[in-house]
């Protein structure tokens, strides 16, 4: 069985990636793992992974109106929770970029007059080789459909021991996506101000939606009191502190991060993978 | 007609909200809105008074009546989202279509308003502004930036502000298009990573879609200066407006820890770029304007 290690932060920039990316690799040499890049609209781990990627198109449906056979009766718009159709002098508008796909006007329509076709949304890319499986969604500028891309990009079977998902920021739909059917998150906060509110938020929703966590501190410049001490009565483990260093910004901003991790980098994250192994149990998946 | 500018920036964690804090503090009469709703921060960098509170209210939470369902199936079987499960709903996978509550025969699904969050009214020695959170895990983030969005409008010119400035949410997705929407102009910051670049680029490409003005920031410009000149090509091929380079300064986390502007630490080098950077945005968005 494929566990799930879902890699969170709520607040963008606090090292979602870096640590998703330096597990993996790490965690690669001892299972079989696979990167997942859920954060759609702007996907990033394959600047550090490098991997060569190939691409498909992915679809949705959206709804398509015969309107000689439709009378105008305004079911559709009124069961359209999206605002995606208006009546214009008794027939159907519809604006296919607000739609969700979610079929109801064509299912439900008393005189079948609404049919669906495909549209284009998005790209899902997986590695051909190398040495750690990859695969990232990117949905089209302009888009607003991230949820369900994220959805296709996770509902995917795969075969691997382990598969760690790179999540979007925040805490709403896309990230409630990105961690459905979790194993385990683990949250990267960055200990400022800002960080900590966010950090309370994304912790309520794992608790929320019944995944146990752990935590990783980045860009740790020894000011984490209240981080302590907020997980310690939530009783949070904290499994790795990644310290502030010039050296990691300086690889990361080339995307080297394989360099940084071969050059000593791996000692701050391998506590990470080895706690990560023991709170999930991954051990035992080989018994 | 109030000016607004959304701060922007495809990457999380570039600084949208220190820049947005710091550029309140130096627009005299500036009215202020956190649109980032599942991850507001504007709030915790101002020391401020909420002076009003509303509920938001969007879309519906959804049950089945199991004294009426007769277990048909008709809505499992026409849930796009796989959310019923069992004939109870999962509020974490259901995404407010509607399909089941109109699609069952015997209306055994009940659908009741529900309360994504709430929207604030706050006021501060720097100005008024708007921030709203969005409830964990909750739909409708998109709908909540609209609404927060046009709050903020509307206190902006009751109160005869100067000008609007919006703190916008990371990614390219619903609620960035939700906080741009109907603005004078957008500044994307940027940083010199290969990922800052990689979102920026889709940043701009969302913006300029829309036919509204960028002014672009490169924060953090020490990490790497060939970067920034790579930047700073892309902004001119683009024929946007390149605003300037803020370098790494750890006041910027001390001035989140105070609650004040970056600006308000006066005799540093972050308080004078930011400065600059603002002047130069103030000058291409709003003053070159039409």
């Amino acid at each position: 069985m494929t566990k799930r290690l879902v890699v969170v932060s709520g607040k963008g920039g606090a090292g979602k990636t870096t640590c998703a990316v330096a597990v993996s690799l790490l965690m690669n040499k001892k299972m079989d793992v696979e990167l997942v890049d859920a954060d759609v609209e702007e996907p990033n781990s394959n600047l550090f992974v490098k991997a060569s990627l190939n691409s498909r198109t992915v679809y949705r449906k959206i709804p398509l109106l015969s309107s000689e056979i439709c009378n105008g009766c305004g079911v559709c718009v009124e069961l359209c929770a999206y605002n995606a159709i208006v009546l214009v002098k008794e027939r159907p508008l519809i604006f296919t970029d607000l739609c969700h796909s979610c079929g109801g006007c064509s299912s439900l329509c008393p005189q079948e007059a609404i049919s669906e076709i495909d549209s284009e949304y998005g790209e899902i890319a997986s590695s051909e080789k190398g040495d750690i499986s990859f695969r990232e969604g990117r949905i089209h500028v302009g888009k607003i459909q991230s949820p369900l891309l994220i959805r296709e990009l996770l509902g995917e079977n795969v075969r691997c021991d382990l598969q760690i998902v790179d999540a979007p920021p925040g805490t709403a739909c896309n990230t409630v996506q990105a961690l459905y059917d979790a194993d385990f998150a683990l949250i990267v906060v960055e200990p400022t101000p800002f960080g900590m509110s966010d950090f309370a938020l994304i912790e309520d929703l794992v608790r929320q939606m019944g995944i146990p966590c752990a935590v990783v501190i980045n860009k740790d410049e020894g000011v984490s009191s209240s981080l302590y001490s907020l997980c310690n009565e939530r009783k949070i483990p904290i499994i790795g502190s990644i310290p502030f260093d010039h050296i990691l910004a300086a690889k990361y901003s080339v995307g080297d991060l394989r360099g940084y991790i071969e050059e000593g980098g791996s000692v701050h994250y391998e506590p990470v993978v080895d706690m990560v192994e023991k709170l999930m149990s991954l051990e035992s998946s080989d018994d | 007609m109030i000016d607004t500018i959304a701060v922007i920036s495809g990457k999380g964690g570039t600084g949208k909200s220190s820049l947005t804090r710091a550029f309140f503090e130096l627009q005299n009469g500036a009215y202020a809105a956190d649109c980032d709703v599942d991850g507001a921060n504007l709030f915790i960098g101002i020391d401020h008074t909420v002076i009003d509170s509303e509920d938001f209210i969007a879309g519906f939470d959804y049950s089945i009546n199991p004294d009426l369902c007769t277990q048909c199936g008709r809505c499992v079987e026409l849930c796009r989202f796989n959310a019923i499960d069992n004939f109870t709903i999962n509020s974490f996978l259901c995404e407010g279509c509607n399909v089941c509550y109109y699609a069952c025969p015997v209306d055994a699904v009940n659908k009741i308003d529900k309360k994504c969050g709430v929207i604030h009214h706050a006021k501060s020695t720097t100005g008024s502004f708007v921030y709203g959170r969005l409830g964990t895990g909750e739909e409708n983030s998109g709908k909540m930036v609209t609404r927060v969005r046009e709050l903020a409008k509307a206190g902006a010119e009751a109160s005869g502000a100067s000008l609007l400035i919006l703190d916008g949410p990371p990614g390219v997705g619903c609620p960035v298009i939700a906080a741009v929407t109907a603005t004078t102009g957008v500044v994307i910051v940027t940083e010199p990573t290969c990922s800052g670049i990689s979102d920026m680029k889709r940043a701009v490409e969302l913006v300029l879609r829309m036919h509204i003005k960028i002014s672009i920031v490169i924060n953090r410009s020490d990490i790497n200066t060939d970067l920034c000149n790579q930047i700073e090509r892309y902004v001119l091929e683009k024929g946007l407006f390149f605003a300037g380079r803020i370098g790494y300064s750890p006041l910027f986390n001390k001035a989140q820890r105070n609650r004040c502007a970056v600006t308000g630490f006066t005799d540093s080098s972050a308080a004078r770029e930011v400065k600059d950077v603002w002047s130069a945005v103030c000058r291409d968005l709003l003053d070159n304007k039409k």
